[in-house]
């Protein structure tokens, strides 16, 4: 079974690498939140996979017969997924709050840090509607 | 339980301190930021002190997920070094530049807390958690500024390349535990050990793991290729911010490196030692020939940081004791050389505004000599001249790659060195020679006088009293190899 | 007393500047004292090392790095000390009368003294790195002595230029000496140099040498690095007599000198220095005949002096190890005159053009006499050393085999006659000439600028006339230095005469030669500028285009890999990972060997279905609604498969974060535009996708690999047995969470919190600026609204 999961794992890898390699911050954010799923797929399967044994110890044993699951990476992946979230929040509001002030979601826009050099051509990929707004020329809304 | 804690304490005592802030922060009527400011200052202090007095012998905590060694304290106290000097920094610069948010010193605390925590992780997963702690408090802190689009356009740049990097590290060690069942340090030293014992190739699901841990680590140290987060962070983030980026999180994360290439993957060095080797070469020729064409000085600052991240980490490449000496005694007169240099960039205001180009410095000499005779100093010591600490720095780190036969690391780090040596030597020239540009605001500052003056002695008597430092490096590094041999 | 000897100079520099203040205009003659004092203490070592002996001294230093502060006391290091203290002490008065009422007299010589500790230093040094700080700390005093004068453009150039050559060959002096250390297994020169076949019978002697021989060529100025040494000349002129003749510039002789024994006597060796050194030689000879700047004449011939003294070096045996000694000495002497000279002339008329200079015997007899002797010496006329020297280098060029034998000599005869022609333009040509008007009217430099000439010329004769003693004290422990050998067996002997023989011939050719080209000069000087012109490169160009091209490197290296565009830097990571771990999948080989189809039952093809479904539709839809019902979707796929696969506990926290990232989706959703309006182009989505398949197909084929071995399961099978036993906990999840592995989850705990924290300012941080810029930029804000891309939510 753990082959299929890594199958699966490498698909939902490839759609992540493919939406974060995107111009529109928000499918960034969504190509980060696939990720972090399938990191947490990544753990799950390497600690192998075993159906109907939940690690828990039933009453009155001290330890349980038999196969069941490995919990070990059930720990790992429960502090996974919370941080995970946590990043993902914090992700979106940062994106929010960069619409707000840059009224554009297009990171290929987002070049104030690094204005462009003499001459500079958009990259290659870049098609649609060219960034909205140059930032440079926004008014300073914040101040 | 209670000797666990007794273990954690400094890193307790700060956690406490920045959750008492931001209460304090949070109730307190008024502007409270001056106040939770200077109390975040003495909390990083008191922690070095409790740093200090933690015996060195190696303990572990919390069931093996926490280690305190003799390597751990040493970088612990470089790292607070770096935040209260940082934090110091900021005291003035927020007021003057309209900052004032009491989350800015507690997010620092975190982020100090999360570097301890860091330094100390003995499973990989710990070290995952501190690294979380780390950036998510950096990613927030790069995006405070007033000047919104910038700060919000690197703070956005560097949390995504940040996420991925964490990513990778995240899918790094799966790919471990699923080939050791394990992401306990010592645990995993004993496999692999055993496992080269019986003679078995290590698998790739290892080797790729091993290799993205170290893709994520640096990232985080800002080594080519994955430094180019650095330029803009560097420039979009607050002056003090800058500072503190490019000392704490850098030695937290370079400590880390050591820790767990030299201890968990020991057995690995000759798969990881290729990487440092490559991420070392890269570092130290774009560092040096990047700068070159800077003109701001907070990005030549990042460029070169890149390069000393390059030379630090000829240190690791030797995977030797001797080079994780060298790799110690770096980080640690880098620490100095660069808070003084930032404390220089501070200081550069004109009108009541900052300014950053390198051509500002024009003539400083003559209108604030001693200042110029610091940032002479510094620079001096970063281009590596003798008998300035920097030259030091750079020589242990060679030695160590001498020994261990890396003569093509040692030559193309001396050669880079050279042209690492033009652009420093050009902002001493432009110091010295050229006329005068229009003179920076007074006064400065007590506190910046004083940091100023600090590192600039000790870079500059470094080489009439080198044992602090050396011995305290030599016995960090001797307490690493002791626990992975 | 030998290190307090070296800092004394430190000290003293440092108290320079108040001295100054305190002292006045007679500064000069009080600071003079120490070099006159340090004269003494190395001269009494004299008999010492005459007598065979050394002397070495150590302490420790850097801990743990084998660096001591050591010095080593023997006849070379002996000659060079003597000739930086005493010659020292000479400029130090002149500048007090050059430098009369400047302003910074103070500061100069707070960088005079020091370079003079530094150069002591480096004579004196036994350990390589001690060596090593010395070496660049004289780089760094004369990048300030010659900078001195700022304001000038071209010597603000030149000091940066003269700190880059020597400071660079510097470091690849440091990379050598490390090698060198490395294979001799210490760090003392004295120890690496008694053990010559360790160094020559190693692998790395060929890398070692030449990064040495790096080093000591660009500082010693040897061809084609010359060209810092008469940019140099910018520097006020004791600087010029000083760093750049008698002292500084031959810290690279010294270094070949020092390396002789343990790095000499190969093929490589022996043809780097005499071609290097030979080439020098006549390059610095020629172009000095195309100067009329009595100081570029003079920069011009020191480069021929350092080539020759290097050429000597190389050509080894008794002869020329013993012109070496005696050229060192006489060099030092007229060069370091002259220049005083050419400086005084300069401060009595204001000008230094040869050209324009004549007639200044009346006005300036004492300059004009002691000019005469040290041109005589310079042209080596009996009897001053100079003369032996040129004898016994003739001696050594005859002594070397076959072909080399001519070539060699015809081009010490014709490097020498350069020498004579210069001579006559310093010493001769701007007193005899006819009489011609000067920016000042000529007067004589005070005594304590003619105090040093006039020594250092009667210096020329003494020794000429008393050889015996200078072959006891100078020769022979010089010659004991280079070769390695006892002072006893050298064959150091001199003579005066010794009969017409071969050397004498060459010598009057040499002379005769001089005087048809001092005679010509003016045609000779039209001549070579023509050539020159005809080249119109040189390697002081050579630096600016490196430079240049250096600087575009820069911008080109910062422009591809620093574009400014998130894309690439995400693109440059991926591609980065991708061809590492499909390189590696290939190296290393461990594709996974067998593939077995499970048996899967009909709820996991479910959630598998939903997995892939949703993830390969939010990557294609450009609906954001779409999309993010779409990472709803595999997010609760992957809770379902943590429910099949026995996790419930991470199947219900999955579930709960889902469903809190889809409303927080949502949220943000709601206020950016609906629809995707920035695309990437067909070819950059194609290549995307070609980046992503690889990412996701390596990370399977690790994955697939990684699964197929045997899983070591002790620790899980600890946390099984010991939850209830340890922990009382019957959740065996739950268990190692909380007791197992508290500390990450208190980390976690903190982690969340801090992500609570940063998103509540940053969205207080963004209402804020949004409410106060509604309320004053009404009008701008709505213009605003309006032309971005989905209006404003």
């Amino acid at each position: 079974m753990e082959s299929i999961l890594a199958i699966a794992v490498g698909i939902l890898v490839a759609c992540a690498v493919f939406l974060i390699l995107a111009r529109d911050l928000i499918r960034i954010m969504l190509g980060v939140s696939i990720l972090s799923n399938a990191a947490n797929l990544l753990i799950f399967t390497s600690g192998r996979v075993t159906r109907d044994a939940p690690p828990i110890v039933p009453e009155n044993v001290a330890v349980p017969e038999g196969v069941i699951a490995n919990p070990l990476p059930q720990a790992l992946i429960l502090t996974a997924i919370v941080i995970g979230f946590s990043l993902l929040a914090f992700a979106l509001v940062l994106s929010y709050r960069a619409f707000a002030t840059m009224r554009t979601v297009d990171v290929d826009a987002m070049r104030l840090a690094e204005p462009p050099y003499p001459g500079q051509q958009v990259p290659s990929g870049a098609a649609g509607r060219q960034a909205d707004r140059d930032p440079a020329r926004l008014p300073e809304v914040a101040e | 339980m209670t000797y666990d804690l007794a273990t954690i304490a400094p890193e307790l005592f700060l956690l406490v301190s920045a959750m008492a802030l931001l209460m304090l922060g949070a109730f307190r009527q008024g502007n409270p930021t001056g106040l939770v400011l200077s109390l975040a200052t003495v909390a990083t202090v008191i922690t070095f002190v409790l740093v200090w007095l933690q015996p060195t012998a190696r303990e572990l905590a919390f069931g093996g997920l926490f280690v305190r060694d003799g390597f751990g304290n040493f970088m612990k106290g470089l790292i607070l070094v770096g935040s209260s000097v940082s934090l110091i920094m900021a005291w003035r610069f927020i007021e003057r530049e309209n900052m004032s948010r009491f989350e800015f010193p507690v997010l620092m605390l975190f982020a100090t807390v999360g570097m301890m925590m860091m330094v100390s992780a003995n499973d990989l997963i710990s070290l995952y958690i501190g690294l979380e702690l780390q950036s998510l408090s950096l990613y927030v802190i790069a995006a405070f500024r007033r000047d919104t689009l910038r700060s919000t356009e690197s703070g956005l740049k560097y949390f995504v390349l940040g996420a991925l990097s964490s990513g990778m590290l995240l899918y790094g060690s799966s790919l471990v535990y699923g080939f050791a069942g394990t992401t306990n340090f010592n645990t995993l030293a004993e496999i692999l050990q055993q496992a080269a014992q019986a003679g078995e190739a290590p698998s790739i699901g290892l080797i790729v793991g091993v290799v993205f841990v170290m893709a994520g680590l640096a990232f985080k140290v800002g080594g080519v290729p994955f430094h180019m987060w650095t330029p803009d962070v560097y420039e979009g983030a607050p002056t003090p911010v800058t500072a503190f980026f490019a000392s704490a999180p850098k030695i937290a994360a370079m400590a880390l490196f050591a820790r767990v290439l030299m201890g968990p993957f020991a057995e690995l060095v000759a798969q990881w030692q290729q990487v440092v080797v490559a991420i070392s070469l890269l570092s130290m020729v774009l560092g040096a020939l990047a700068a070159i064409s800077q003109t701001n000085i907070k990005r030549l600052m990042a460029y070169s940081s890149i390069g000393h991240v390059g030379y630090a980490l000829i240190g690791l490449a030797a995977g030797t004791e001797a080079g994780v000496r060298g790799l110690a005694v770096y980080m640690a007169i880098y620490l100095f050389m660069n808070l003084g240099t930032f404390a220089v960039i501070l200081c550069m205001r004109q009108k009541d505004r900052m300014v950053e180009n390198i051509d500002d410095l024009r003539g400083l000499s003559r209108t604030h000599p001693l200042m110029a005779l610091a940032m002479g100093i510094f620079m001096f010591s970063m281009a590596g001249i003798p008998p300035l600490a920097g030259f030091f720095s750079k020589l242990y780190v060679f030695l160590a790659a001498i020994e261990a036969q890396l003569y093509t690391l040692a030559v193309v780090g001396v050669l880079s060195s050279v042209v690492g040596a033009f652009y420093y030597l050009r902002i001493v020239k432009l110091m010295y020679f050229d006329e005068p540009a229009e003179s920076f605001d007074q006064p400065f500052g007590r506190e910046m006088s004083l940091i100023m003056g600090a590192a600039g002695a000790i870079t500059l008597l470094f080489f009439v009293f080198p044992s602090p430092i050396v011995s305290g490096a030599e016995a960090a590094a001797a307490s690493l190899l002791a626990a992975a041999g | 007393m030998m290190s307090s000897a070296v800092i004394s100079g430190f000290v003293l520099g440092a108290l320079a500047p108040w001295l100054t203040r305190a002292v006045g205009a007679r500064v000069h003659w009080l600071l003079a004292v120490l070099p006159a004092a340090l004269f003494a203490y190395f001269a009494q070592f004299l008999p010492v090392i005459a007598a065979g002996e050394s002397v070495r001294v150590a302490s420790e230093w850097v801990p743990g790095l084998d660096v001591a502060l050591s010095f080593y006391l023997d006849g070379l290091s002996l000659i060079f000390a003597l000739l930086i203290t005493g010659i020292g002490t000479f400029i130090v008065l002149y500048t007090g009368g050059y430098l009369h009422g400047h302003q910074q007299l103070g500061r100069f010589f707070l960088y005079l003294l020091s370079f003079m500790g530094s150069m002591l230093g480096l004579v004196l040094a036994d350990n390589v790195i001690t060596l090593f700080v010395f070496w660049e700390l004289t780089s760094i005093t004369s990048f300030l002595l010659i900078g001195f004068n700022h304001t000038a453009p071209r010597s603000r150039r030149a000091a940066l230029q003269a700190l880059v050559v020597t400071g660079g060959g510097g470091l690849a002096l440091l990379a050598g000496l490390l090698i060198m250390a490395s294979v001799a297994g210490t760090s003392e020169l004295s120890e690496i140099l008694s053990n010559p076949e360790v160094l020559t019978s190693s692998a790395l002697y060929v890398p070692m040498t030449i990064l040495v021989l790096l080093g000591a060529f660009s500082k010693s100025a040897q061809f084609p690095l010359h060209f810092w040494l008469p940019n140099a000349m910018e520097a006020p002129t004791p600087v010029s007599a000083y760093l750049h003749s008698s002292t500084m510039v031959k810290a690279g002789v010294y270094l070949l000198a020092r390396m002789s024994p343990g790095l000499g006597g190969t093929e490589l060796w022996f043809y780097a220095l005499v071609i290097f050194g030979a080439a020098t030689m006549l390059v610095g000879g020629f172009l000095a005949m195309r100067q009329s700047d009595l100081k570029l004449v003079l920069a011009y011939t020191t480069v021929a002096a350092l080539g020759t003294l290097t050429m000597l070096i190389g050509l080894g045996g008794e002869y020329a190890f013993k012109a070496m000694a005696l050229f060192l000495i006489t060099h030092a002497f007229y060069k370091g005159g002259l220049f005083m000279v050419a400086g005084s002339i300069d401060h009595g008329t204001g000008t230094r053009d040869a050209l324009s200079l004549g007639g200044l015997a009346r006005p300036m007899p004492a300059t004009f006499a002691v000019a005469v002797l040290l041109g005589l010496s310079m042209a080596g006329i009996v009897p001053f050393v100079g003369f032996i020297a040129k004898e016994v280098m003739y001696e050594a060029t005859l002594h070397i085999g076959a072909t080399a034998l001519i070539l060699v000599t015809a081009a010490a005869v014709l490097g020498n006659a350069f020498n004579v022609v210069a001579a006559g333009i310093v010493g001769l040509r701007p007193f005899l000439s006819a009489h011609k008007p000067t920016p000042h009217h000529p007067h004589e430099a005070p005594p304590s600028m003619l105090i040093g000439p006039i020594v250092l010329a009667a210096l020329g004769v003494i020794c000429g006339v008393g050889f015996p003693l200078t072959s006891e004290f100078v020769a022979a422990p010089v010659m004991a230095s280079l070769n390695g050998l006892p002072v006893a067996e050298q064959a150091a002997g001199l003579y005066l005469w010794h009969g017409i023989k071969p050397p004498l011939i060459l010598s009057i050719v040499t002379l005769a030669l001089g005087a048809l080209g001092f005679a010509f000069w003016p045609q000779m000087r039209a001549g070579i500028a023509a050539i020159l012109k005809a080249i119109g490169w040189g390697p002081d160009r050579g630096y600016d285009q490196a430079v240049s091209g250096l600087e575009r490197l820069a911008y080109a290296a910062t422009r591809v890999q620093q574009t400014g565009y998130l894309r690439h830097y995400l693109m440059a990571t991926f591609v980065v990972v991708a061809a590492f771990m499909l390189a590696t999948l290939f190296a290393v080989g461990g594709l996974p060997t067998q593939f077995r189809v499970p048996t899967v039952y009909l709820t996991e093809v479910i959630a598998l279905a939903l997995l892939i479904g949703g993830a390969v539709v939010a990557t294609i839809v450009y609906s954001r609604v779409a999309a993010v019902a779409a990472i709803g979707v595999v997010g609760y796929a992957v809770a379902l498969l943590f429910l099949v696969f026995s996790a419930p506990d991470l199947a219900f926290t999955q579930f709960m974060v889902e469903t809190l990232t889809v409303v927080i989706l949502v949220l943000v959703l709601m206020r950016v535009p609906l629809e995707v309006s920035a695309f990437r182009a067909r070819a950059g989505r194609l290549r995307d996708a070609a980046i992503a398949i690889a990412v996701g197909a390596s990370i399977s084929l690790v994955l697939l690999t990684t699964v197929q071995g045997p899983l070591d399961l002790r620790l899980s099978e600890y946390f099984i047995e010991n939850s209830v036993p340890l922990a009382h906990g019957h959740n065996i999840v739950n268990v190692i969470l909380v007791d197992f592995r508290a500390l990450d989850t208190l980390g976690e705990i903190f982690v969340v919190t801090i992500a609570g924290l940063s998103c509540f300012g940053l969205v207080r941080l963004a209402l804020s600026r949004r409410k106060a810029a509604r309320a004053q930029l009404q009008p701008a804000h709505r213009t605003a609204a309006a032309e971005s891309p989905g209006g404003d939510a």
